[in-house]
């Protein structure tokens, strides 16, 4: 009972951890506080004047998705909820999908020489940002690929106008047409000419420069015009300063063609940056699409080839399909695109496939297109969808088995691979009958917590629906039990396995496969090959008695180099499944065996036998026969037959009668023991109990001797019958010696089997396979593989490669997999990167274990950026320090970043206090500084890594500069404040002073408080030195200005002064009127007016229901300006609210209001009604405005007619009737019936 | 006699003068000596003035399009809204639409961004453009007005502020009209942002591959799949601006 309360208990505390689980992001806002229209967020982040349900937003009716058209731009914009619509200015929504919205249709528009394929609207709105250019837009066009043709045939030419020259289309140029030497003028549109050419008398120097344009290489002239196409045939591609069509223009044999600039991109060429320097003019060449030397590794059999520009291939990192896909592996569609691979990652933990195929072949099936492999023509690759979910539902018992596999290999529906216990290929009609459907793909799964327990439950599932049971009978026999004992292991059989097998290791292996193909589960590797065997679990282990199972192995799993490459060969390592014989005890075979035999013996011993009764009745009918035509005085009595025979035998025999009488006595005796064997044998069969023949006198030999005696009396009849009798009193005779050995035997079987069987003992064991999530492997030394860049690294990923493994600097460029394993004592090993000093800076690198560092060998100025460099063996934090032994911790200064990195660099200078005279006595010019590292289990080096240069003591004659200041110039400072804090910020540490007057810096009398050491940077400004102060005396009504000068420690002065200007605020910022007040309806809007201050009143303004400070209260919605206002809609009670204000300057300003809200939930009332007869009117007057409308009998309001008077307290209705009904609605809703009846009136 | 002797001495003073006008030329030249007839020092500070505000124009500008491309057409992403990306925040243009490959547009416009940028632009100028530095006889207005314009080509940045040096006697200067033309295709690129938010949406995938293919490589894009959502980077071949954007994807783990 207690149980049961528990589990109730559990259950709820689950429910409601679920629900408050789900509760941070429960509701479909139609706007949110940060102005975001549609937004499914917390429901605290709705604007509570707007809609907002519990539900996904496509659910709701103002954020239902549809099209989009912005009449402005000719946007559109597709699936797009209704608010986010609407929302903005000049925009259309419905629900009708974009391509069949004819203002949606696009085409091909022409600006100029340039072209785009896009709506009409769009086209126009373009073009109107370039008034000169001319605009077509022509419909008729449908693709893109002609559309971008199209403008290649636009006439070009050189513009002539009075300013310049220009190279354009006709549109273009607002000259008119222009004729070459016609009173030498030029000004006009010169059709073909280039503006070099010296028909023109321009002053651009033809073929000045090359440059891109349209992915081909091309001339330009001096003033920047377009010529031809590039040759170094240069006067072939001037073509005497007319255009030179492309196809007239030369071909380019290839990428890197140093003679010609026709790049065709159809040949996978285009225009690029000439970097190796091949042209002998300019700076740029045809440059080769496709790709060379691409990413290859072991598991993807399409990496590795030349590929051409637009081909795409897949790339895995361990052998995809079959449900091998190993725990953090992912697949990758690389691409190849203007001679740049570039790496798309299909969707984490394979939720996505890469999927292969061939260009102009046909299209491969799941398998065959994972696995498609060698130097295609031109492969193009796609990540889609992983469809493994419904696997599942093939392996329900109510499909048979050719069903389950139709359904497993079904690709249109699902990826699911069909697992057989041997790896075989599943052609049409082979037997499949004990395999299960699989996914293809395993899903990843989050196989890890973020709190460090088992992952989540619901992945668990996953797992779980692979955890099988194991049961196992074994039985001690009755005869063991008692002469042997039961203590004896050998003394138990096992009798019964479910399933059969399972008390092995093999199906272990098998239940293990299985477990693992459903997701992240079981035991197997992660995609660097190393594997986590905590994720299956199984009682089989603990059995020691009956059996021993050995735990599973890391060879058990399969062999890693068949994982890895696709080349391996499979050799069935992965599947297997040698199912046991079930033992049958031998004595119950030799019981049902001896049983059988005896039985069938029994049976043909009575079925001959039969056979010789039947062959003696017929003797005996045939000596009936004879006896009756040779003596008919015994006729008269045929049951008498028989007995008369031996006179019949002895009259017969003709011979002695004393013989004959004797003979005549054995033939009937004969007949009788045949009859007596007869009727046993029917017994026999019809009992069907053998044992009873044994009983039987052996009556084969009076058959025998009868048959011998009717030889010697009987008739040829008669011998005939006696024949066939003996024979089958033979097999009878041999058929019932069998029957009795066999029987024997039975009875000894039965007895044993009676002690064996009646004295034993069975007992079942069920054993538990627990499909868990797959475990990492423990600790963390394999994390960093994750970071090796090849592919992204992702917490997946780097999760799978060991417990201890988790990523750091997440969502920075240097997102890093680091150890955080607990055992993972060491710190990192910091060392020196060379490579960042330049060749500027040479070191001396420490080989002292004890003393690690280096010492630059060159003297660095004061002032003079150095960039340090380190490298650690494992992503690490850096600090640095002017003080020696400084823990980790207390260390203030992170070398460079704050991020775990493995190259860590810091931009250093120093300041010239090092160079002072003194100093340099008491240090030499010899500085150290002492670095840090930890890693993200927190192990920082105990002992500091030294990095120690020499100053330069070449004095300093540059006077500090001030960089900043903390305040911008010009700012203002609140009202009736006199004073404010200042900082500036200079570029070396310097003494700094103020003042009022723009002075030299001895009589400036202002003190600032200044960083007085290089090693005192800006923690916030890096790289600047920090000097602050109070400035004082800032006086109202005029511009207060402030100078600034400082002198470095080598004494060097600014001669000029850092000038910062403010101004004191004239007027206190004032709330000016605040609403509502009074007695308002629930729908109310909160205002707020602001005068004087900084800026004439311009504020920011917030709004509370209690009297708190400003920046703990809300912000207006309109606010930013002197008016602010927040619409609210209240329940009935009262209110007050507390605004606050803030100006640029920072004056406040606070005040409140007290209103009422009252809620009116009645309808109006009918005060005064009269019939006006004049009119022949009927007049009503109601309490207060709401419009009426009215018929002659029950009516729903909204379709009765309307009285005047619409939302007025005063209304007529025509007297049409005499009855009225009488609907009104007040203005928030209430509605009022009333009934008028006049008959009594008139 | 005599008119020899003068002829001597005029020809004299003659070289003596032209000996003069070349040394004042040299002086001039060289800056030893300020020139006789200086152009109107109310033009050279209305110059100085105009450039000193295109390059705020310029600085403040460039700096807030960059922030812009990065954030994907968001200068201030709110909560829930984006996701951090290779140091970025990255804003989604495409909401998750719950156990569905398409996804609701969020419907960035053009409009949305030349706006955000006003403001921005505007509020910086405030500690950019400081007139008075150059000269003490300047007025301005105290206030500007500034029009941002996202072209297909290119981004304008139009500022009214009426400025004039007014030095008296007819030596003065004004503009009313500042502007800068950033060489950044931000209207190009926002139309290919919305070709893939608009396949996103309609289809709930986007081959960019294709697509660059279609275009001839006028574009680069890269996809990227920080799990679960989409991140596009889009920028011109052979330019360096980027514009980088979400779709928000669900997970399913």
């Amino acid at each position: 009972m207690k149980r049961g309360y528990f589990v109730i208990v559990s259950v709820i505390v689950f429910m409601l951890i679920l629900i408050s689980a789900v509760s941070a992001i429960d509701s479909c806002c139609e706007l949110t506080n940060d102005g975001d229209w549609c937004v499914y967020t917390d429901s605290e982040n709705c604007d509570s004047r707007y809609k907002s349900t519990s539900t996904s937003c496509e659910q709701t009716s103002y954020c239902a998705v549809g099209t989009c058209y912005s009449s402005d731009t000719g946007s559109c914009y597709e699936n797009t909820p209704r608010s986010t619509c609407e929302a903005e200015e000049g925009t259309t929504w419905t629900d009708v999908d974009a391509d069949e919205l004819a203002q949606c249709q696009k085409g091909c528009c022409t600006i100029a020489d340039q072209a785009f394929f896009v709506t009409e609207v769009k086209c126009k709105s373009v073009g109107s940002q370039y008034e000169d250019a001319g605009v077509d837009f022509d419909s008729s066009i449908e693709t893109e690929y002609a559309c971008l043709e199209s403008v290649k045939n636009k006439n070009l030419g050189c513009c002539v106008t009075d300013e310049e020259y220009t190279f354009v289309t006709r549109e273009e140029c607002s000259a008119s047409e222009g004729e070459v030497g016609t009173n030498f003028t030029t000004t006009g549109f010169h059709e073909d000419m280039l503006c070099s050419n010296d028909l023109l008398s321009s002053d651009c120097a033809k073929q000045h420069h090359t440059g891109c344009y349209e992915g081909k290489v091309y001339w330009y002239d001096s003033c920047g015009n377009r010529e031809n196409i590039y040759s170094s045939d240069e006067r072939g591609s001037y073509n005497d300063g007319y255009i030179l069509d492309e196809i007239d223009s030369c071909e380019a044999d290839g990428p890197l063609d140093t003679d010609c600039g026709n790049c065709d991109y159809a040949d996978g060429m285009i225009c690029g940056t000439d970097t190796g320097k091949v042209m002998s003019v300019g700076d740029y060449t045809c440059v080769d699409l496709n790709c060379y030397d691409t990413y290859e590794n072991d598991a993807s059999p399409l990496s590795g080839y030349d590929k051409l520009n637009g081909e795409s291939w897949c790339v895995f990192d361990s052998r995809p399909g079959e449900g091998l896909d190993t725990v953090g592996s992912r697949h990758y569609r690389h691409i190849c695109i203007n001679g740049q691979e570039v790496v798309e990652s299909c969707a984490d933990f394979r939720e996505e496939i890469c999927i292969s195929g061939v260009l102009n072949e046909e299209v491969l099936g799941t398998m065959e297109a994972l696995g498609l492999s060698g130097d295609k023509d031109y492969v193009e690759a796609s990540c889609r969808d992983n469809r493994p979910e419904t696997c599942v539902d093939c392996n329900s018992d109510e499909l048979s088995w050719t069903q389950k596999t139709d359904c497993c290999l079904d690709e249109d529906l699902r990826d699911c691979h069909y697992l057989l216990p041997q790896l075989t290929n599943i052609e049409e009609g082979d037997s499949v009958s004990n395999g299960t459907c699989v996914p293809q793909v395993p899903p990843g799964l989050q196989f890890w917590s973020e709190d460090g327990t088992e992952g989540d439950a619901s992945t668990s599932e996953v797992c779980n629906a692979a955890s099988s049971e194991c049961k196992v009978t074994y039985r001690i026999g009755g005869w063991k039990k008692v002469l042997g004992g039961k203590t004896k292991p050998d003394n138990w059989e096992l009798i019964e396995e479910g399933p059969d097998g399972c008390a092995s290791k093999e199906w272990l292996i098998n239940q293990n496969t299985l477990c693992r193909t459903l997701g992240d589960c079981g035991a197997y590797f992660n995609f660097a090959g190393e594997a986590g065997m905590d994720g299956l679990a199984t009682t089989l282990y603990d059995e020691e008695f009956f059996f021993e199972v050995e735990e599973l192995e890391v060879s058990d799993l399969g062999d890693t180099e068949y994982l890895m490459n696709v080349n391996e060969l499979d050799e069935g390592k992965f599947w297997g499944f040698n199912s046991p014989q079930l033992l049958k005890n031998p004595a119950t075979y030799v019981a049902a065996a001896s049983f059988l035999v005896g039985g069938i013996a029994g049976v043909s011993a009575c079925d001959n036998a039969e056979k010789a009764n039947e062959a003696v009745d017929e003797a005996e009918k045939e000596y009936k026969s004879v006896t009756s035509e040779d003596n008919k005085d015994d006729s008269d009595d045929g049951a008498d037959g028989v007995d008369k025979a031996p006179e019949v035998i002895y009259y017969a025999g003709g011979g002695d009668s004393q013989r004959t009488v004797a003979q005549g006595q054995k033939a009937l005796d004969t007949f009788k023991g045949i009859s007596e064997f007869s009727d046993g044998a029917k017994c026999f069969v019809g009992s069907a109990i053998p044992i009873l023949g044994l009983f039987k006198k052996n009556e084969v030999d009076y058959s025998e001797k009868a048959q011998s005696k009717f030889r010697e009396t009987g008739t040829d009849d008669i011998l005939e019958y006696a024949s066939l009798a003996s024979k089958y009193a033979g097999k009878a005779k041999t058929a019932g010696t069998v029957s009795k050995v066999a029987n024997v035997v039975t009875i000894v079987a039965v007895a044993y089997i009676a002690v064996e069987y009646g004295l034993d003992n069975e007992t079942t064991i069920t054993y538990n396979v627990d499909c868990n999530l797959w475990q990492a492997p423990n600790g963390g030394d394999n994390c960093e593989l994750c970071n090796s860049g090849d592919t992204p690294c992702s917490e997946y990923k780097c999760r799978s490669l060991g417990a201890s493994c988790d990523l750091v600097n997440v969502g920075t460029t240097n997102e890093t997999c680091v150890s955080q394993f607990v055992n993972d004592v060491n710190s990192p090993v910091i060392s020196e990167q060379e490579d960042l000093f330049g060749d500027e800076y040479t070191l001396r690198v420490s080989e002292d274990e004890s003393n690690k560092g280096f010492e630059i060998n060159e003297k660095i100025p004061a002032f003079t950026n150095v960039q340090l460099g380190l490298t650690t063996d494992e992503p690490a934090q850096c600090k640095y320090s002017s003080d020696p032994s400084m823990e980790f911790d207390s260390m203030n200064s992170y070398f460079g970043s704050e991020l775990y990195l493995y190259n860590h660099s810091l931009i250093f200078s120093l300041g010239d206090e090092v160079t002072d005279e003194e100093i340099m006595a008491l240090t030499e010019g010899i500085y150290t500084l002492y670095v840090r590292c930890s890693d993200a289990n927190g192990n920082a080096n105990e002992r500091d890594y030294f990095i120690r240069f020499t100053v330069d003591d070449t004095p300093d004659l540059t006077p500090p500069e001030i960089i900043f200041s903390s305040l911008e110039s010009g700012s203002y400072i609140p009202y009736d404040v006199e004073e404010t804090t200042f900082s500036i910020f200079t570029n070396e540490p310097a003494s700094c002073m103020w003042n009022n007057n723009d002075t030299s810096y001895e009589f400036m009398n202002g003190e600032m408080d200044c960083a007085s050491s290089g090693f005192e940077q800006s923690s916030e400004y890096y790289g600047t030195y920090e000097c602050s102060t109070t400035l004082t005396g800032v006086g109202e009504n005029e511009i207060n200005r402030f100078y600034f000068r400082c002198a470095d420690q080598s004494g060097n002065i600014n001669d000029d002064s850092y000038e910062f200007t403010t101004k004191q605020t004239e007027d206190p910022l004032e709330i000016v009127e605040v609403g509502p007040e009074g007695t308002v309806g629930q729908e109310i809007t909160l205002e707020v007016e602001t005068n004087d201050g900084a800026e004439n009143g311009e504020a920011t303004c917030k709004f509370y229901s209690e009297d708190v400070s400003y920046d703990s209260m809300i912000e207006f919605v309109d606010t930013n300006g002197s008016d602010h206002s927040q619409s609210l809609e209240l329940i009935e009670g009262e209110y007050e609210y507390y605004f606050g204000c803030r100006d640029i300057a920072g004056n406040l300003a606070y005040n409140s209001t007290s209103f009422t809200v009252e809620v009116d939930n009645k309808g109006p009332v009918i005060e005064v009604i009269y019939i006006d007869t004049a009119y022949s009117v009927l007049y009503i007057e109601m309490d207060e405005d709401s419009t009426c409308e009215y018929a002659s009998e029950v009516f729903t309001y909204g379709e009765g007619s309307l009285m005047t008077g619409e939302e007025k307290t005063g209304h007529e209705a025509s007297l049409e009737s005499l009855y009225f009904y009488i609907i009104c609605e007040d203005l928030i809703g209430n509605q009022g019936t009333y009934e008028v009846d006049l008959t009594a009136w008139v | 006699m005599r008119k020899r002797g003068q002829l001597t001495l005029f020809i004299i003073l003659g070289i003596v003068l032209i000996v003069l006008i070349a040394l004042y030329f040299v002086a001039v030249k060289t800056e030893i000596i300020p020139p006789l007839l200086t152009p109107s020092d109310a033009n050279s500070e209305m110059n100085e003035i105009e450039e000193h505000i295109e390059d705020c124009l310029k600085a403040v500008g460039m700096n807030y399009l960059y922030i812009l491309g990065q954030q994907g057409g968001y200068l201030n992403p709110g909560e829930d809204t984006y996701r951090m990306f290779n140091d970025s925040m990255i804003s989604y243009l495409c909401w998750n639409q719950e156990n569905s490959p398409t996804c609701t547009n969020r419907l960035l416009t053009l409009n949305k961004m030349e706006e955000q940028l006003e403001d921005a632009v505007d509020d910086a100028l405030q500690t950019c453009i400081n007139v008075y530095d150059y000269s003490k006889d300047v007025e301005a207005n105290d206030d500007w007005e500034l029009d941002v314009t996202i072209n297909y080509f290119n981004v304008d940045f139009d500022l009214n502020y009426p400025v004039s040096v007014d030095k008296g006697e007819d030596d003065s200067a004004s503009e009313d009209e500042f502007g800068y033309e950033a060489d950044v295709a931000l209207g190009e690129i926002y139309e290919v942002s919305q070709d893939i938010v608009n396949q996103h949406a309609s289809l709930g995938d986007f081959d960019q591959l294709l697509y660059m293919l279609s275009k001839l490589s006028r574009y680069t894009i890269y996809k990227n799949r920080p799990y679960p959502d989409v991140v596009y980077q889009v920028k011109l071949r052979e330019k360096a601006y980027v514009f980088q954007f979400g779709i928000q994807g669900e997970e399913n783990v």
